[in-house]
């Protein structure tokens, strides 16, 4: 229950400073319902992402075969780019690709704004320097 | 019923042998081997080009996704002219290093609402 308040707070949050438009979205999103909102990303995530990516994005169900990512934290503009790809077929994905043909570009916009806000263990290394 | 318990056992027993197949990656080695990688993944907000958008943070990122990536990508399953160069020319042996050095190196983090216990 608590970690449901603090959900709904941070939700409430990121609704009111969010700013979808700081990734370079694609064109072409459509006003069909449901509203893309961070609100309906995170509802869709728990709802189909979470079953393989986990409840956080960050632990995955290792399946054998096709191993799912840690996807927390990841780039949002990156993981528009993977999901686009799946949608449209350019990336092959037996899970993935029915998943993704669902959303359209304003969903696809709002689920990686929503993943890339969470909590992660992903980061860049530096580069080495290569040096001279 | 009997029969499905065991059709379980099996398929568990397959899924411990493949969990440990990609136990093997050496992450010392990988480092040394992922020199190249970091070239684009070592620097933030760093961009692919044509389309235009952030090449993915690999430090952290769990080993099996890495090693299947690079298997896609060698095999052409996965387009991407650069990743294809790169993967290409890494054995089955390299990719597992290289996947157990990046997934030796999540930060720690504080996990957000929705996180497992």
């Amino acid at each position: 229950m608590k970690s449901l308040t603090a959900l709904a707070i941070l939700l409430l949050g990121l609704a009111a400073g969010a700013s979808l438009a700081d990734d370079s979205p694609a064109a072409g999103a459509t006003a069909s319902a449901p509203p893309a909102t961070l609100a309906w990303a995170a509802q869709e995530f728990k709802n189909t992402c979470s079953a393989c990516h986990g409840a956080d994005g960050a632990h995955p169900t290792p399946l054998p075969g096709n191993p799912p990512p840690i996807v927390a934290g990841q780039y949002a503009d990156y993981l528009v780019q993977a999901l686009t790809e799946y949608r449209d077929g350019q990336r092959q994905n037996i899970i993935m690709a029915p998943q993704a043909k669902a959303l359209n570009n304003a969903q696809i916009r709002a689920l990686a704004a929503y993943i890339s806000r969470l909590p992660t263990p992903l980061h860049t290394l530096p580069r080495p320097d290569f040096g001279h | 019923m009997r029969s499905r318990i065991a059709v379980l056992i099996v398929a568990c027993a397959a899924l411990g042998a493949s969990f440990a197949a990609h136990a093997a990656g050496d992450p010392a080695k990988g480092k040394v081997e992922s020199q190249t990688c970091l070239g684009c993944h070592g620097i933030a907000d760093y961009t692919n080009v044509y389309p235009s958008y952030r090449v993915p943070k690999l430090a952290g990122q769990n080993a099996a996704y890495i090693v299947h990536a690079l298997e896609e990508y060698k095999s052409g399953a996965r387009n991407h002219k650069t990743m294809h160069a790169q993967a290409s020319s890494l054995t089955q042996q390299q990719m597992e290093d290289i996947a157990a050095y990046f997934s030796s190196l999540g930060k720690p983090y504080k996990p957000g609402p929705g996180a497992q216990p």
